[in-house]
């Protein structure tokens, strides 16, 4: 995450102000973020006593002062708890959905699958993957259903194929969960689970990162741009 | 937010807001003020001894109490590391570092001034005019200007010595240090970054140590140049 730094017998709204003095930003535009991240009523309290998420939160602020179009976040789930990372996954999607950019930098793999739109490995220093995250190829729908069969005949139909998963669940490629619910409510077939697993940065990081690993093949999308050298890299995504 | 980079002015405001907006700042600086008002109202002598003690009274205590918020201030960036946010506003840190020696001397010099005055007018109600030497504006404008030149010299040592060691520990320890030191070699006693503001300011407003005041006006300005010097390429750390 950004340098969460401030004075501890600071305001939030006066440590901002402080740092929006020479950017030439407004006391407004001060409000505006403050509210943006969700802090327009802590705006007043000292940031000694701020928690770790409320810190994160200001450092976020901070960094909204320029209007940037883009925010470069490292590891910025560090110490947040889960409504803290929630929360920082809704405002991403909502930054992205401006038309603006996040490069996201992080290790844990889980969160970012969840957030990312792209992925970009980097092994010993070179980029080793740079592909939009849903043709990563890992991504898929699961669904369960007693009448897993019929489902399954009703989706070949409308082009879906699908494979089993246990005797009443099926596995579909990623992105067809809305369709799969539409065909099953449209004949009427109850499902139990319906679910779209994100891509597993973790088989892809660690099929990338191997010694004298490639790209693997059945990736489409994913342009490999080099071979790794190191198991132990950072991963970036944005 | 413009492309252009905030001048030394706009930066001297931004130190200033941050010295209003802490919590202990301004009830120290209005603290020293205060002290100052039971030695007004107790201290009784004769026109003399008020008047030779102008210079210490107004500027003696003020002196060191600005050295040491010259530390403070420039410290304070470092230990809660806004001086990492500061560096994405503003990249070049020795304009933040001059807005910093000139906000502190801005305060230090404000201080003296209003203390000066204070002490001239209890001196003036106490023994008249001619007591104070205000038939003779020129000496008292002089006794003045050696208290602000003094008291600059003392913030710039405190700015630059913080902004080369970026900690109060290792600043005042330095600083203490050579305070310390310097009272054993005699003959440069009153020469020191630290005691040459005493050898200025703790003799009669009648006599004016010239040595130790040029001392002090090199002190400050060597300080403040190597702080300027160390901060010249680095991020803050």
């Amino acid at each position: 995450m950004l340098e969460t730094g401030s004075h501890p017998g600071r305001s939030a709204r006066d440590h901002l102000r402080a740092l929006a003095l020479p950017l030439g930003v407004g006391r407004h535009q001060v409000d505006e973020v403050l509210a943006t991240v969700g802090l327009g009523a802590a705006g007043d309290r000292l940031t000694g006593g701020f928690s770790l998420g409320m810190r994160g939160r200001l450092a976020l602020a901070a960094a909204l002062l320029g209007d940037p179009v883009l925010l470069v976040l490292d590891e910025p789930t560090g110490g947040l708890d889960p409504e803290g990372i929630q929360w920082l996954r809704a405002f991403l999607r909502s930054w992205a959905a401006q038309g603006r950019t996040a490069l996201l930098s992080s290790h844990v793999l889980a969160e970012v699958a969840q957030t990312v739109d792209h992925v970009v490995i980097i092994s010993g220093g070179r980029v080793v993957l740079d592909a939009p995250a849903d043709r990563l190829g890992c991504g898929h729908v699961e669904v369960r259903t007693p009448a897993a069969a019929r489902l399954a005949g009703l989706l070949a139909a409308q082009g879906l194929v699908s494979t089993g998963a246990g005797h009443d669940g099926l596995r579909l490629p990623a992105g067809t969960a809305e369709q799969v619910g539409q065909v099953a409510a449209r004949h009427g077939i109850a499902l139990v689970e319906l679910h779209t697993h994100g891509p597993d940065l973790e088989e892809v990081y660690f099929a990338l990162t191997r010694p004298h690993a490639g790209a693997p093949d059945d990736e489409p999308g994913a342009s490999p741009a080099g071979r790794p050298s190191r198991a132990s890299t950072p991963l970036g995504a944005g | 937010m413009t492309g252009r980079q905030a001048g030394v002015g706009v930066l001297v405001r931004t130190e200033l807001f941050k010295i209003a907006s802490s919590r202990w700042q301004p009830v120290a600086l209005t603290g020293i003020l205060i002290l100052h008002v039971p030695l007004m109202l107790w201290a009784g002598q004769d026109a003399a001894a008020s008047w030779d003690g102008l210079r210490s009274r107004s500027g003696l205590f003020t002196g060191y109490f600005t050295m040491a918020f010259g530390v403070l201030v420039v410290t304070q960036d470092y230990r809660y590391r806004t001086a990492v946010l500061a560096f994405l506003a503003v990249p070049g840190r020795r304009r933040i570092t001059i807005a910093q020696g000139i906000t502190v001397a801005a305060v230090g010099v404000t201080l003296s001034a209003v203390l000066f005055a204070a002490w001239l007018v209890v001196g003036v109600v106490r023994y008249g005019g001619p007591g104070m030497h205000l038939d003779r504006p020129a000496d008292v404008a002089g006794a003045y200007a050696v208290v602000a030149v003094t008291v600059w010299a003392a913030g710039a040592v405190g700015v630059g010595v913080d902004t080369l060691l970026r900690g109060p520990a290792g600043a005042l320890l330095a600083l203490g240090g050579c305070g310390m030191f310097k009272l054993f070699p005699d003959a440069t006693r009153f020469r020191g970054p630290v005691t040459a503001p005493l050898g200025v300011l703790a003799w009669p407003t009648s006599e004016l140590e010239v040595t130790s005041l040029a001392s002090a006006v090199c002190w400050g300005s060597l300080a403040v140049t190597a702080g300027l010097f160390a901060v010249r390429r680095d991020l803050p750390s």
